[in-house]
């Protein structure tokens, strides 16, 4: 086809496309769409980064209509939180008065750790632990730090909660430094969109607990989530990163946090 | 320029702002584009929506700021890709493919076939009226919409193309051409369709 096609063509697509405008009001709605499932996928990204708990076992105390107690029975099957970016400090120092606000306890943050990688943002969350049906049966709150760009490492901190049990992720490394025993783990995790169903391999390796299937990403997508944890003073510590740095790496930096006096 | 690029630095970064701002500056192009490949305007919100949560989501994935744009298109394409395919009832489409479908299959063998219709595609489209052409982009498969409308409305090149939609570049300029043929052929055979509607009512 020639420049005159060419030109032709352009033209009547340009024409019929520039009739084509949403009103300021369709404008506006959508953008007050687009937050809200911003905010819910972040909601699943980041209920999927703290592991599903699935089937452990949690007795719990609930109040009900705010006057009777009762005691239930209850699976968490989940641990739920949400953060808004403006509750997000941008100093160490600002995330230490919060927790000492909020959680009654001063933790330790490392400001830049010796690779280099460096404290970036942080809040004090409200974790929910919800059963299937999505009654909260524990809330606690939690401190969150994220390191380096775009949070690539991430630090969490919240008082020891015996009603939920440890997960079965593979433990890839423990050692012992200052008393305090550091287990490193690594957990495979395939992120699929909410509609999409998993190849029979990877239910497959569900069952067997050696994949971690979690829904409700844009995309399907496989990571490596490799954390390490660790208990100091009643708190317990969880520094995480799903991109290429190794449990080695990480059990370095924890062991940078410990040392923080 | 330089404006847009510290913007899209600053939604990389978390601000809500920034991402308000580029949502307001993208939005109309984005919802045309998604206009043109789907052809109904539900979808097309869907799509816009749907863009800009995973633009957000997935910032970090963008490495380039200046690549900003591409990579909106390159979201948009493939979510109203996988909307077609759900539309379809989950039939899997081969985007690395061409001809994939029967009705693309027959299209193309109608061209084949049919010498007559090997004339100028712009003999064709200076006979025809804006209406008559846009219904016929319309009637062409999804694959083709979207090569035509990044070709001759974003005026990307074949490369660029490729990028976006994840083909080989070979593969955007086979699909460019045969959306070209298939254009032509969707006129011609409306055209054939008038001519004998005309006759009919003359002899009526």
């Amino acid at each position: 086809m020639d420049n005159l096609g060419d030109d032709r063509l352009k033209q009547i697509i340009k024409s019929e496309l520039d009739q084509i405008k949403p009103d300021a009001h369709a404008e506006n709605r959508c953008l007050r769409e687009i937050h809200k499932k911003i905010e819910m996928r972040s909601r699943i990204m980041k209920f999927n980064k703290k592991r599903m708990v699935a089937a452990l076992a949690a007795v719990c105390t609930i109040t009900v209509m705010g006057t009777v107690t009762a005691i239930a029975g209850g699976k968490i099957t989940g641990l739920f939180s949400s953060t808004s970016r403006d509750e997000m400090v941008h100093s160490k120092a600002e995330l230490i008065q919060l927790a000492e606000r909020q959680m009654g306890t001063t933790p330790k943050i490392v400001d830049t750790f010796s690779n280099g990688i460096s404290f970036n943002e942080g809040s004090i969350t409200k974790v929910e632990g919800r059963d299937e049906n999505q009654n909260p049966l524990i809330t606690y709150p939690e401190l969150y730090a994220g390191y380096g760009e775009n949070n690539r490492v991430g630090l969490d901190i919240h008082e020891n909660q015996d009603m939920i049990p440890q997960g079965s992720s593979t433990v890839i490394k423990h050692e012992v430094y200052q008393d305090i025993t550091l287990e490193a783990h690594e957990d495979d995790y395939l992120f699929l969109p909410p509609d999409a169903k998993p190849s029979e391999e990877d239910s497959k390796l569900e069952e067997e607990g050696k994949l971690m299937i979690s829904y409700g990403s844009s995309e399907e997508e496989r990571k490596v989530y490799r954390y390490v944890n660790w208990s100091e003073n009643g708190m317990k510590y969880t520094l995480s990163s799903s991109d290429d740095l190794s449990c080695d790496d990480l059990i370095g930096m924890a062991k940078e946090v410990i040392d923080v006096k | 320029m330089e404006e847009k690029k510290a913007l899209v630095e600053s939604m990389i970064n978390g601000s809500e702002a920034a991402f308000d701002e580029l949502y307001h500056s993208y939005s109309g192009k984005l919802y045309r584009m998604a206009y043109f490949i789907t052809g109904n305007r539900s979808d097309s919100e869907d799509i816009l929506q749907e863009t800009f949560v995973k633009c957000y989501l997935y910032k970090s994935k963008l490495k380039q700021t200046e690549r900003f744009e591409p990579w909106l298109y390159q979201i948009l394409v493939r979510t109203a890709w996988r909307l077609e395919r759900k539309k379809k009832g989950r039939a899997e489409i081969s985007y690395e493919g061409i001809l994939e479908n029967e009705e693309d299959k027959k299209s193309a063998e109608h061209i084949r076939e049919d010498k007559k219709t090997d004339g100028p595609l712009e003999s064709v489209l200076v006979a025809e009226t804006a209406n008559e052409i846009q219904a016929a982009l319309s009637n062409l498969d999804i694959k083709y919409r979207t090569v035509i409308l990044l070709y001759y409305y974003n005026e990307l090149s074949t490369r660029e193309i490729a990028h976006i939609t994840g083909a080989m570049e070979g593969t955007v300029k086979s699909r460019l051409h045969k959306a070209r043929k298939l254009l032509k052929d969707l006129l011609k055979a409306d055209s054939s369709e008038k001519t004998e509607m005309e006759r009919g009512f003359c002899h009526g």
